[in-house]
């Protein structure tokens, strides 16, 4: 299922002193089975655009298309719900919306509210539970006895178990020691490869963007500056420098390697990478 | 500055100790960064020091002088504390209300607060944002607020807990960078909490804790010398490290130095 | 809608009427209270009306601005009209449609009653768009201080206020995100009997009430490593000043009082 924004304009408090022009006319498209980054600073226009793709905000003028969907100004919320089903969201701090008197209710919720019967639901949520690999002993207890880290894990299995065919993400691991970070850009990782989801990944986190997304948008103040493949954007230092984007890591010491005449074949995307075409760089050098 | 001798400190609920015998010493003027992951007992060591938990084993000696349940709250006086959560701290109003909140308590006199405040929030660039509400403010800001509230207090020790766990990268990159110029102007005794290695290369002495007990201590060059000991306590190597450990032979270097050894 | 509401808001400015201090502030909108009951013919409305539109030109607010505020309200003050105009009886009888009658001193209740309850909303919504809520709360405190020697525990009331104004956005904000999460849930709000609305809004409460209690945990562990222990030996960084100006409106609220009740009929 695809994903157009068609025009996509949106406004806050319109006609009021507090009028604020979100976005600007913006037409692309998030195709189907591809992963997705959103950058840009903060009042970009990323948190507006990713709300318009759930239908938890409509376009004010434009269109957005979710498969056969057409969401407008005035969609019903019939329709929207309709939405719901096909494009999960993942807030930033989920651990937050957990409510349940236990963990597996909790994240039986939402399959339930999309129209799954109970059996099918507590099947899907004991899957997605043992995928994030929190403990069967764990499901009867109430979330809020849980660890920070495990509460955020039964919270984003309560989106999956939904099964959504678009998963947005807004900054999954803020908050999150280091190890977790990694822990669970892998797990959406392997998730988007095996299920063969779009996955919208919002983060301020650059080198999370340059190795995980295949695509990028850029947007500024409500304007979408570049739509584009991600080693073409994340690549180009002035590019992001100019919008306040930080360099990753990997594509900066690739580029300081290369003023110093250490050149690789391609910008290695992750750490390993780059380990191996040094490697390869200093055996050919040695010979 | 503050010593830890052999300190046991066990939760009713659990059944091994958050602490394990630890012994540690914080000297005068020096950034002490205590590293561990989740559940290491680093988050324990703070809580004991302020008085939070009682009912541990061993002595804890301020400047030379035991602590004890009588003089606690003269001790805890000259300690100031910045915890995690930027919202949940924020007790005054305006920015300059929350700056003098702590002065308020103690007592201090109308004239010398207006200074002190002043001051602190000069001190964390803050100042042009004095009667600017909570709400109106990004993460790193309102934690810049709260390190000017402890600064106003002109404690002895400034103690961080985990203060940019929940901060951008731009909100942490500001902390660290007003942090380290305070430190580096006042001499002020940091103890840095953090689950995050990237965060401790500014200070003089590190820790590593894992399980409730201290497994590494040191310059932070002289922790990095075991680098398996930081992987195995659950702790990410930062990447100049992890790339100079990998294709370098574990040396501990600053990205330049990196570029220039390869 | 909403947005324009004016109740209870406040309207940053410099004006004369923002610099008074707000304990005169307080004290003049009581006075007021008392004083409109003294107006009972024409004169004295007309007073009392003059009065009010010139406080509202020196706070550099337009009347338009208020009115379009304050519609809500009109609401209510046009309802008590009617109310007078129907019931009211006395005076020359001016219509007479058989199953109701208008009488003249029904109209003239109506008009000096509108006028009242137009003039004390009016002032009082003034008190707060050109008061902080933080400097009310203050002058509150001390306003009341005096209670304390009857044991109202004057200052953590106070206290509480001003903490709870502080609180009132990051709540309003939390609230609007724990919405929109349990929204891509799949959780409706909209639709559906009024049961399953009401149902729809326990994962909403639920996790409000239980972050709610983590942040007023941290938030008294943050006060008392800070220092916090009551009002005893405690200082205050804001001070109010009571200024000569602020005894002169007072001054010249009471002298108000008194030309209204000399005129009197």
């Amino acid at each position: 299922m695809n994903i157009q924004l068609e025009k996509l304009t949106s406004i806050y408090h319109e006609n009021t002193p507090f009028e604020h022009l979100a976005l600007n006319n913006i037409t692309t498209e998030f195709k189907e089975g591809t992963y997705y980054g959103i950058i840009g600073h903060t009042g970009s226009g990323k948190s507006t655009m990713i709300q318009n793709l759930n239908g938890l905000l409509l376009p004010s003028y434009g269109e957005v298309h979710i498969g056969d969907i057409t969401l407008r100004r005035k969609t019903k919320q019939r329709i929207i719900h309709l939405v719901k089903k096909r494009v999960g969201m993942v807030f930033q701090f989920p651990e937050h919306q957990l409510f349940e008197e236990s963990v597996i209710k909790d994240v039986m919720f939402g399959p339930k509210n999309i129209g799954m019967d109970e059996e099918t639901a507590r099947e899907k949520a004991e899957y997605y539970l043992k995928l994030l690999n929190v403990d069967r002993a764990l499901f009867d207890i109430p979330p809020f006895d849980l660890s920070g880290g495990q509460m955020r894990k039964v919270a984003i299995a309560g989106i999956l178990a939904m099964e959504p065919e678009v998963l947005i993400l807004d900054e999954p691991t803020a908050g999150l020691d280091p190890l977790s970070h990694i822990e669970t850009m892998q797990l959406f990782q392997k998730i988007q490869k095996e299920m063969g989801i779009t996955v919208i990944l919002v983060t301020h986190d650059m080198n999370d963007v340059y190795e995980y997304t295949d695509e990028v948008k850029l947007l500024n103040q409500g304007n979408l500056i570049r739509s584009g493949r991600t080693e073409e954007i994340l690549t180009d230092a002035g590019l992001l420098q100019k919008y306040d984007l930080e360099v990753p890591d990997i594509v900066r010491l690739t580029s300081d390697l290369g003023k110093k005449g250490i050149e690789f074949p391609k910008i290695p995307k992750n750490r390993e990478e780059f380990i191996n075409l040094y490697m390869k760089w200093r055996d050919g050098y040695a010979e | 500055m503050i010593e830890f001798n052999d300190v046991t400190y066990s939760y009713r609920t659990g059944n091994h100790n958050a602490l394990d015998h630890i012994s540690l010493n914080f000297r005068q003027g020096e950034w002490t960064s205590v590293i561990g992951h989740n559940g290491s007992g680093k988050s324990t060591l703070v809580k004991i020091l302020m008085g939070v938990l009682e009912g541990y084993e061993g002595e804890i000696k301020v400047d030379g002088e035991v602590m004890t349940e009588e003089n606690l709250p003269d001790i805890r006086k000259r300690f100031a504390i910045v915890f995690q959560n930027p919202d949940n701290q924020f007790v005054g109003a305006t920015v300059e209300d929350d700056v003098a909140f702590g002065l308020e308590n103690n007592g201090v006199g109308r004239d010398e607060m207006v200074n002190r405040v002043e001051e602190a929030l000069r001190s964390v660039n803050m100042l042009e944002y004095r009667t600017h509400e909570p709400s109106r403010l990004s993460g790193g800001q309102k934690q810049r607020v709260a390190i000017a509230g402890a600064l106003a207090m002109q404690p002895d020790l400034l103690i961080l807990d985990e203060a940019t766990s929940m901060l951008d990268p731009q909100g942490r990159r500001e902390v660290l960078e007003i942090l380290r110029e305070i430190h580096r102007e006042k001499l002020t005794t940091l103890i840095y909490i953090t689950h995050d290695l990237a965060e401790i290369g500014v200070s003089d002495h590190a820790v590593v804790m894992k399980d409730g007990r201290v497994i590494n201590e040191g310059t932070v060059e002289e922790i990095y010398q075991d680098t398996d000991a930081l992987v195995s306590s659950r702790l990410v190597l930062p990447f100049t490290i992890s790339l100079a450990d990998r294709l370098l032979d574990g040396c501990y270097m600053s990205y330049d130095e990196l570029v220039e050894r390869l | 809608m909403l947005s324009k509401m004016l109740l209870g808001r406040y309207i940053p400015g410099n004006s004369m009427v923002h610099r008074f201090d707000p304990r005169a502030k307080i004290i003049a909108v009581f006075l007021f209270m008392i004083i409109v009951f003294f107006a009972n013919h024409w004169t004295g409305y007309l007073l009392l009306v003059l009065f009010v539109l010139s406080l509202t030109k020196l706070a550099g607010l337009s009347l338009v601005f208020l009115f379009n505020g304050l519609k809500l309200i009109l609401l209510l003050i046009v309802f008590t009209f009617m109310m007078h105009l129907f019931f009211t009886k006395g005076g020359t009888v001016l219509i007479d449609a058989g199953w109701f009658t208008i009488e003249s001193e029904g109209v003239i209740r109506g008009i000096y009653i509108t006028i009242r309850l137009a003039m004390l909303i009016l002032i009082t919504t003034l008190l707060t768009l050109t008061t902080s809520p933080l400097s009310l709360t203050d002058a509150i405190e001390r306003i009341c201080r005096p209670l304390k020697a009857i044991k109202v525990p004057v200052h953590e009331i106070a206290m509480m206020m001003s903490i709870s104004l502080r609180f009132i956005p990051t709540l309003m904000d939390e609230t609007e995100k724990i919405i929109k999460a349990q929204s891509a849930r799949g959780s409706t709000f909209m639709t559906g009997s009024l049961k399953s609305r009401l149902n729809a809004l326990t994962p909403v409460f639920i996790p409000l009430f239980i972050s709610a209690f983590k942040r007023a945990e941290e938030m008294a562990m943050a006060m008392e490593v800070r220092g916090y222990q009551g009002e005893e030996g405690r200082t205050n960084y804001r001070v109010l000043d009571w200024q000569w100006k602020d005894t002169f409106a007072i001054i010249l609220m009471i002298l108000f009082g008194i030309v209204l009740f000399m005129i009197r009929q």
